[in-house]
């Protein structure tokens, strides 16, 4: 039995670029936010040899800015991008789409439209985890940082987050709370993308270097490409 | 004691020196953060301007505060912090008692409509009408409103003040608020901590008397002069925050050099005061200096986010029962499980998918 596939340019370059730096810079927040919060390691000595818990918040810091410059790029590019890098919740197809793709997860239908792109929970996900999380994390981020300098811009521009939140205690602990939901979403993803890449043969992981992904031929037409 | 004397008169008829005034005066310009230039404008203010009668109420509270007030540091600053709240009427301080001490109130209200400064110390009480706190048979609350009703501006002195302190953690039966929540047509200013410093008090009656108006607030309503900061940014044992040295339990070897106290529960990092600047006791120490972590006395709700002694990360939070990095562990792990038992279900299915196929071929 041979099924014709067809190569399929999905990810743009700056869609994957923007992945792979997400990755990087999520894990790299993750690692030195726990480490600023638990801080394990004990430095030996006098103080003045040693700068080790302040190299690491710093390096979270410039990581935060990575991770806020890089999903401002990834905000634009869903205006910029192709078809495969848009998110259209308020469609009726995506919520359709959602439907079918939750009855298939759930073992209720034996097979899943095929998409090229991303499926509607995928996105959902991506909207719930990384964007929502995402915009909370930076507030949240942006406001502890700002009392560091009462009077800088980060301050100004972000220092309603604490009163909102009654305390600078519920905005620490508010942060802590979503970086976990970073963790628990890259096992959801990493989950899904090893499983679809198993079950439809289809590329998905090699998809997000060099961008193609396969597709049955019969599909081609069904969804023209802009 | 004429009501129209001037601080400068009133301070050299106690026996000030001039060069003394001066001095009250750029030290009032130095704790309001303000510029040299400024510093005429102080002293022209308080060589021209009557005092400023000052009602000092005492509510629902432990009177903490009132002690950190009557120890203010500076020992020229405690004199005229003394007099410039002019003490009208306060009661822990006051000769007068019951019915003749109302009434100084009262007269005070009505020779000075708009043009006196209340300072509340202790929160107010909203559950069953306000009985939990009464005072001659009124309710504080009644009482905070009418007092506050000429007052030129309110200055919520104290974390009961600010947001409830103590009595105001869950569950709150007295259902005590702060100032803030009852007071809304006037400009409140918080002072928060238990107790919280007394030279914010001076300050701000300085700033008054010079601008006419109250000192900048921070976000959170409080003067920026003193509350801008956290408390870790300016800590002495920042350095061996930075440097990744903390101590582990009171009597280690860490304690003895003086390491930074962050695993021993100290809320230093989320507390905005200026303990770590002013300090305590004519700035002799403050509580971290003195090998005691901060349990962030002037933030809301502090008494809900304890055990003081826990590390900040490990405080276990109030709906979720465990602290949130643990919290969030579980979550991971049972993301993981669910995983694995995803991935089960999908080989079975996909299997008897196969099988089914496979025996439908031939
Ligand atoms: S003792 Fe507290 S306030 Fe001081 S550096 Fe350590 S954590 Fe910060």
């Amino acid at each position: 039995m041979s099924i014709l596939r067809s190569q399929v340019y999905v990810w743009e370059f700056p869609v994957r670029f923007f992945h792979w730096v997400n990755a990087l810079a999520i894990t790299i927040l993750f690692l030195t936010g726990m480490y600023i919060g638990h801080p394990i390691l004990d430095t030996p000595g006098e103080a003045v040899g040693h700068f080790f818990m302040g190299r690491v918040r710093y390096w979270h810091g410039i990581f935060a800015f990575i991770f806020m410059a890089n999903m401002l790029f990834r905000l634009y590019w869903f205006w910029a991008g192709n078809e495969y890098s848009k998110m259209r919740l308020w469609k009726k197809e995506f919520w359709r789409d959602a439907v079918t793709t939750f009855k298939y997860y759930t073992f209720m239908t034996r097979e899943h439209a095929e998409h090229v792109g991303h499926n509607a929970l995928a996105q959902l996900m991506y909207f719930f985890f990384v964007w929502l999380g995402g915009l909370l994390i930076m507030l949240t981020g942006l406001a502890m940082r700002g009392g560091s300098d009462p009077n800088g811009t980060i301050q100004t521009l972000f220092g309603w987050v604490v009163p909102l939140l009654r305390n600078e205690y519920q905005v620490r602990n508010l942060h802590h709370f979503l970086a976990w939901g970073f963790a628990v979403f890259l096992i959801g993803h990493l989950y899904m993308v090893f499983r679809q890449d198993i079950l439809d043969d289809d590329g998905t992981i090699s998809s997000m270097i060099n961008g193609y992904k396969f597709e049955l031929s019969s599909q081609n037409n069904k969804k023209a490409r802009p | 004691m004429s009501k129209s004397e001037t601080y400068y008169q009133w301070a050299r008829r106690k026996g000030v020196s001039r060069r003394d005034f001066f001095k009250f005066c750029t030290l009032m310009g130095a704790m309001l953060g303000l510029e040299a230039t400024e510093f005429p404008k102080i002293v022209s203010a308080l060589q021209s301007k009557p005092r400023l009668p000052v009602i000092y109420l005492n509510l629902q509270e432990c009177t903490c505060c009132g002690e950190s007030f009557l120890r203010s540091s500076h020992p020229l600053v405690s004199d005229l912090i003394f007099n410039m709240i002019s003490l009208d009427y306060m009661e822990v301080l006051q000769a007068a008692a019951g019915k003749q001490a109302e009434e100084v109130r009262l007269k005070t209200m009505k020779d000075h409509p708009g043009g006196y400064i209340l300072v509340v110390e202790g929160s107010v009480t909203l559950g069953n009408g306000g009985v939990f706190c009464t005072i001659g048979g009124v309710s504080t609350t009644d009482i905070l409103k009418q007092t506050a009703e000429g007052a030129a501006a309110v200055i919520a002195y104290g974390s009961c003040a600010t947001n409830a302190c103590v009595q105001g953690a869950y569950p709150n039966p007295t259902e005590a608020v702060p100032i803030r929540r009852v007071i809304k047509n006037k400009p409140v200013i918080d002072v928060p901590g238990c107790p919280p410093i007394a030279e914010v008090i001076t300050g701000t009656i300085v700033h008054y008397l010079t601008y006419g108006e109250i000192p900048e607030l921070t976000n959170q309503g409080r003067p920026k002069a003193f509350y801008e900061h956290r408390v870790h940014d300016n800590c002495v044992r920042r350095a061996f925050f930075d440097a990744g040295q903390f101590v582990e339990s009171f009597d280690d070897a860490g304690a003895k050099q003086g390491w930074c106290l962050y695993k021993m529960g100290c809320k230093g990092p989320t507390t905005y005061n200026a303990c770590a600047i002013t300090e305590w006791n004519d700035g002799v120490s403050y509580p971290i200096k003195s090998g005691h972590p901060c349990i962030g006395c002037s933030e809301n709700n502090f008494f809900d986010n304890t055990p003081f002694y826990t590390h900040l990360a490990k405080i276990p939070n109030n709906a979720l029962g465990k602290d949130v990095d643990q919290v969030g562990m579980d979550v991971v792990g049972v993301a993981g499980l669910a995983v694995v038992a995803h991935a089960g279900m999908t080989a079975v299915v996909k299997h008897g998918e196969k099988k089914a196929k496979e025996g439908s071929k031939p």
